[in-house]
């Protein structure tokens, strides 16, 4: 054993082992960073490499404080690049991962579980309605989930329409490289708190905080209702049309849609953003499992306006939202306990409206810059006292105007491609959506379950032509917050005339989008046209102080 | 133990068993070596990040982890062809009863530091496989318990029993069980040599994994002198984790003294053991999905 | 003399033994003084977390947490066959890494071979943290 053959052999390998040795060992060398190799008090060696100062999001998630995989995962211990990336998360805060990352035990995990059940994750709304416009569901209510919907191997035709139309804007959609309006800002958590990356070859890490600029939400509600478009005075209409109308032009969007302009909202006017009026359970939830929008959304006009319900107002020792209070205390804010504090419509205080200075009314702060913006309370005059009007929302008046879309067609082309955000490729069969031209006008108004009116815009009038099934045509209402507020309501004649009163039930017939959502019955037209033939009517209508303009454009 | 235990049963001067022998010893020298160079590195309260900084951070660290690891891994090797040498030639008898019995627990001993230096890694396989090593040990009836406090400190408490243990006392027993049965203090410069070249060899040539194990592995494997008992584990009642080990070094033992058909049932027995461990090593290899 | 020195020899030999068995007697008792039951402190936001509609459970330490806020529910980890830590799956289920036992989301042993149940730790409320005892 010990003779000169396996002497040499074992040479012969050990000389071999020292040359890889050898190329290891510059390897490593290379490899090795010059950075720190502690962040936040712990181990990370993702800083020894990742010196550049574009690659910090600064602020409270800044590299120094929690180093990168805090958020980004992978190994922080390894030294080289291949096994300090392996198991990686490119997109930190996608709902997948999330617990591992934004929702870790320390950080916002409550807030992880919040938004994981809230309607901008699990799409139960825009699946319930578009399943009943298929014809696939008796009424438009589910409590399937776009993740539930867009891992089933068998699509129906809706849930096909929906993974290739609609699951973009889902929250658990991972970005997977698409740059677009939509998906720029990455899934989950980052969709909203992470600004959009810049184009090109350099893309410095974009801040992650709690200030959401309304670009954030313009990708995604641009569309459908498209309330962002709505807020900002725009109202999305075809290529062709647009030489036609007549209207001014406000050139296109950035995914190449025309837009013309239309009235504002007026509190875009007043500087607000989404998130200075919407609460944090209106984006990311309280944990329960809404149906529709309007069941997420607390905030109401009358919590900034007034008058407040009985349970419309409480002093903040008598609040016991625990998110609200996490959320003062990271701005390093507190509120005495005796001083009031307008809730929304489950108690969850707007904390950011403060009893004003001076003692009298209300301010809002702007979650941006914290400044002040003084609330105009509802006058207690005789326009918002009418009787006869005590079922109409705010937004029933005050809606200048909304986005209308005449029809849609909707038809499969199997033979086609399109991306498949489920798959995250592109599957067989290609929707299209052909419209007749959209328009801006006063919404309709209908009845809430409820009993109270609201805005009505055509929400699926279209004629669906899955492959192979018949084509079918509904006309669906949905009922909306146009976001188009003007300080001056519409006029008393806009309702209040033979004609008027039978436009403003929209096109008959139609179905809610809703359980409950109806058109004004024909007796409720009849009273309403009837007004006008009261004498008391001219009289009594203050018009001078209403928005007698025509409808938008 | 009687002083008597010392000397050859035969009388005359023993004969050297084996050459697998000499190279064990070679082995165990360069584990040593290799192993006391790892020390000032190596932080048991920061097992895994001091085991990646040994890894990639300090200059020839990867070469000096994989000297230790594959230069153990080859003393077991060799220690295990010398066990069937000692078999084949019947040189048992040159040993005095408690001497052989005692050089027959080197065999468990080193499996035992190798078993410790896998769960100094720190990373979730050797986490299991401390887990299971005290479940294991606790389930001793009678001793159980102490017996794994002795080995691995109190449930919740970290690496640093098992480091001393590894470093200290199976190293120490390692080397008087051996020396004591070899009757050489030094190893020959020729195995030493030789397992040297081996071990750099192997070091240079082949990694020593570590650190969390690609995800999507519903199982976590040990180390892989004892995956057969894994295997085992997963199919036997849980006794068979400590039964069948010391069946296999009584076996062992038992060879010497035992003649004719009872010397052949023990080689049997013993030839079935090792069948079993590579049949269950293979079951657990399955189930882990490689 | 020789009888002396052979009973001499004897004293110091049962003096020995009796040496050595006092010594483990001293090794076993101070190895088996570790305490049997173990707290883990349960911070009441993880405590809040629990939605207590089936939802996913959360792991905190060797422990999972189940039920709701006001009346909450934990599993030891540690797997009843030899101690591993196993994983909460998904579907609610848990997965031993190291041998392939199954329980159920109740901790009851489904497959593999481990046969009782994951144990339950006792809950206790001081003040407004859960203290649980396992």
């Amino acid at each position: 054993m010990y003779r000169t053959p396996a002497f040499v052999t074992a040479l012969l390998f050990a000389v071999a082992a020292l040359f890889a040795v050898t190329a290891r060992e510059s390897a490593r060398v290379r490899q090795t960073g010059s950075g720190p190799s502690r962040a936040g008090g712990a181990v990370e060696r993702c800083v020894s490499c990742h010196v550049r100062p574009d690659e910090d999001p600064g602020g409270a998630h800044s590299r120094a404080a929690l180093g990168c995989a805090s958020c980004h995962l992978g190994n922080p211990l390894a030294f080289d690049k291949e096994r300090a990336h392996a198991g990686m998360e490119p997109e930190p805060g996608a709902l997948s991962t999330v617990a591992s990352t934004c929702g870790r035990t320390g950080c916002h995990p409550r807030e992880a579980e919040r938004v994981a059940s809230s309607l901008m994750a699990r799409g139960s709304g825009i699946i319930g309605v578009d399943r009943f416009a298929f014809g696939e569901i008796p009424v438009p209510e589910t409590a399937d989930t776009m993740a539930r919907l867009i891992s089933r191997d068998r699509p129906s035709p809706a849930e096909d329409h929906l993974r290739k139309l609609c699951a973009g804007c889902h929250l658990g959609t991972r970005r997977n490289g698409r740059d677009d309006a939509i998906r720029g800002n990455g899934s989950g958590c980052a969709a909203c708190h992470v600004a959009r990356r810049t184009e090109g070859e350099k893309r410095p890490h974009p801040p992650v905080d709690s200030r959401i600029g309304d670009d954030r939400c313009f990708g995604c509600h641009s569309r459908s209702g498209r309330i962002a478009l709505t807020y900002q005075g725009l109202f999305e209409v075809e290529p062709d049309q647009r030489r036609t109308s007549g209207t001014e032009t406000a050139g296109a969007l950035e995914d190449g849609r025309p837009v013309c302009r239309a009235s504002a909202d007026v509190h875009l006017a007043s500087g607000l953003g989404c998130v200075d009026c919407h609460l944090h359970t209106d984006l990311m939830g309280d944990g329960t499992r809404p149906a529709h929008k309007e069941q997420q959304v607390e905030i109401t006009c009358e919590a900034c306006h007034g008058p407040a319900g009985p349970d419309g107002e409480a002093a903040w020792r008598e609040g016991t939202d625990p998110v609200t209070r996490d959320l003062l205390r990271t701005r390093k804010e507190s509120r005495p306990e005796d001083e009031r504090v307008r809730l929304g419509r489950r108690g969850t205080p707007v904390w950011n409206l403060r009893p004003s200075p001076g003692g009298k009314g209300w301010v809002l702060l702007r979650k941006s810059d914290g400044k002040p913006v003084a609330v105009k309370p509802t006058p207690r005059d005789r326009n918002h006292g009418l009787k006869g009007h005590e079922r109409l929302s705010c937004s029933a008046c005050h809606a200048a105007w909304a986005p209308l879309c005449t029809t849609c067609h909707t038809a499969l082309d199997p033979a086609g491609k399109q991306w498949d955000f489920s798959a995250s490729a592109e599957t067989a069969g290609r929707w299209t959506e052909k419209s007749e031209g959209f328009g801006a006008g006063r919404p309709a108004l209908g009845v809430r379950g409820d009993g109270a009116i609201v805005p009505a815009i055509p929400g699926m009038l279209m004629s669906v032509l899955p492959a192979g099934g018949g084509e079918r045509t509904v006309r669906l209402y949905a009922p909306i917050e146009p976001h188009s507020t003007g300080s001056r309501a519409r006029s008393c004649a806009s309702c209040h005339s033979r004609e008027a009163a039978r436009s403003i039930a929209g096109e008959l017939p139609w179905e809610g989008t809703r359980t409950g959502f109806r058109p004004l019955s024909a007796g409720e037209i009849r009273k309403v046209s009837s007004v006008a033939e009261n004498p008391a009517f001219r009289a009594e209508c203050r018009s001078d102080r209403l928005d007698s303009r025509p409808p938008t454009p | 133990m009687d002083r008597e235990d010392l000397t050859p049963a035969a009388g005359s001067p023993a004969k050297p068993s084996g050459s697998f022998g000499r190279l064990s010893s070679g082995f165990l020298a360069v584990s040593l070596l290799s192993g006391a160079a790892l020390v000032p590195h190596y932080d048991p309260a920061a097992a895994l990040s001091s085991l990646e900084s040994i890894a990639s951070g300090i200059p020839l660290g990867a070469f000096l982890r994989g000297l230790h690891a594959w230069s153990s891994y080859g003393l077991l090797l060799a220690l295990v062809v010398h066990a069937v040498e000692v078999a084949r030639k019947r040189t048992e008898g040159q040993l005095a009863a408690g001497v052989w019995w005692r050089a027959v627990a080197l065999l468990p001993l080193l499996v035992l530091a190798l078993l410790g230096g896998f769960v100094l890694r720190g990373d979730a396989e050797a986490r299991a496989a401390a887990d299971v090593w005290r479940g294991m040990t606790s389930s001793i009836p009678g001793a159980g318990p102490p017996l794994a406090a002795l080995l691995l400190g109190g449930p919740g408490s970290g690496l640093g029993a098992a480091a001393l243990h590894h470093a200290g006392t199976f190293s120490i027993l390692l080397v008087i069980l051996t020396v004591e049965h070899a009757r050489v203090v030094w190893p020959g410069t020729r195995p030493s040599v030789l397992a040297a070249l081996a071990s750099v060899g192997a070091a240079g040539l082949l990694t020593v994994p570590l650190g969390p194990p690609p995800p999507g592995h519903g199982v976590l494997l040990g180390p892989w002198p004892l995956l057969g008992l894994q295997g085992m584990l997963v199919d036997l009642p849980a006794a068979a984790g400590w039964i069948v080990p010391l069946a296999g070094v009584l076996l062992l033992g038992s060879l010497r003294g035992a003649a004719g058909p009872a010397r052949t049932a023990a080689l049997a027995a013993l030839a079935a053991l090792a069948a079993g461990w590579a049949a269950f090593t293979l079951r657990i290899l399955v189930l882990a999905g490689h | 003399m020789s009888s002396r020195r052979d009973f001499l020899g004897e004293v110091w030999r049962w003096t020995g033994a009796a040496l050595s068995v006092l010594g483990l007697g001293v090794v076993w008792k101070s190895l088996a003084a570790k305490g049997e039951s173990r707290e883990v402190d349960l911070p009441s936001d993880l405590v809040q977390r629990l939605s207590g509609d089936g939802g996913q459970g959360i792991a905190v330490g060797p422990l999972f947490l189940t039920g709701t806020p006001s009346a909450p529910k934990a599993l030891s980890l540690e797997c009843t066959h030899l101690g591993c830590r196993v994983a909460p799956l998904p579907s609610g289920a848990f997965a031993c890494p190291c041998h392939g036992s199954r329980f159920d989301s109740e901790g009851r042993a489904t497959s593999g071979p481990a046969r009782r149940p994951l144990a339950r730790a006792v809950l206790e409320k001081r003040g407004d943290r859960w203290i649980a005892r396992i």
